[in-house]
């Protein structure tokens, strides 16, 4: 499956380079060229799109914005950024994701970022150990979790994924807010949620 | 006390890690977006997104966007309207020599 996702990213490499060269003087040509790419990838991306936005409903958008940024801003370069095609798919999709979360779900008043430049955010990807996740354990260990604690974690957890390791400020204040609490309580609640999730995997492993 | 904070961090990468292969967030590397897609059922795709049509759908600049284009009523009706507010005088000639100025400044530019 990963060699194949390789391979097809190559051959997208080049679909995408046609759309670069083409979509202000032949965009016939470009056109062509992202239809293509758009119906290699569409179903993937449809599913993890509703896998990952079960919950909140969000997949349609998430979806449509990231097809958007891709048009606009067609610069996926395999050799640059060494990742395949989908995973890079995935990359505006998850930044798609949380700005719709910021304002949907967290409730922040904050406008969305405009469509505008596709992800350049691959130096943070951490050392490629094979996953090995045991399903039933993990959903067992997060359901230990109150939905207090579920969320201020996974938020938590996302926005350390980032390059600055930290989560941005009017995202502690939408927490903050949600919650009625203060900063150092929402630290607090993501350590013991960190901490009640292992302790029950260390258990039960 | 090092070593459990450093036990903490290496135990939330992998959970993050764990939590994108499951699909509970979007996956960033190839390995983790393998994992999903191998462990997941396909999904059919809605009817609207067979085709790419959806993303120029919106693509038209903002100048010529519905909504930011201003008309202006000539009618008569509108312009009985301005003459009442003003009590169905004539402008006067302060006003008139203000606007005089400012067409001669417009001019200039």
């Amino acid at each position: 499956m990963l060699k194949k996702i390789i391979k097809e990213s190559l051959e997208t490499d080049e679909l995408m380079r046609t759309i670069r060269e083409n979509k202000n003087s032949d965009r016939e040509k470009a056109l062509d060229a992202f239809g293509r790419i758009y119906q290699k990838y569409k179903d993937n991306l449809w599913r993890l799109c509703k896998k990952v936005c079960s919950d909140d409903g969000n997949a349609d958008l998430v979806y449509e914005i990231t097809w958007k940024k891709i048009w606009k801003s067609p610069i996926y370069d395999y050799k640059k950024y060494g990742v395949s095609f989908i995973v890079w798919m995935s990359v505006i999709a998850r930044r798609a994701w949380l700005d719709i979360k910021v304002k949907t779900i967290l409730g922040c008043d904050a406008e969305l970022p405009e469509i505008a430049v596709a992800p350049d955010e691959f130096d943070y990807v951490e050392t490629n150990e094979p996953v090995n996740i045991n399903e039933t354990l993990l959903e067992d260990a997060l359901h230990q979790l109150s939905d207090k604690e579920y969320d201020i974690l996974l938020t938590y957890i996302e926005y350390d994924t980032d390059q600055n390791k930290h989560v941005p400020s009017h995202i502690i204040e939408a927490l903050l807010t949600k919650y009625q609490t203060t900063s150092v309580n929402l630290r607090k609640i993501k350590s013991r949620a960190l901490q009640k999730v292992k302790e029950y995997i260390d258990r039960n492993r | 006390m090092n070593k459990m904070k450093k036990d903490s961090e290496m135990f939330e990468m992998k959970l993050a890690s764990a939590l994108r292969a499951s699909g509970r967030l979007f996956p960033i590397i190839d390995e983790e977006l393998d994992y999903v897609l191998e462990n997941s059922e396909p999904m059919t795709l809605p009817e609207k997104y067979q085709t790419s049509d959806f993303v120029f759908k919106e693509e038209t600049p903002a100048s010529t966007k519905k909504g930011n284009v201003k008309t202006v009523d000539f009618s008569e009706t509108a312009q009985n309207w301005v003459l009442a507010a003003r009590n169905g005088k004539d402008l006067p000639q302060s006003i008139l020599n203000k606007m005089k100025e400012d067409k001669k400044k417009s001019q200039k530019k």
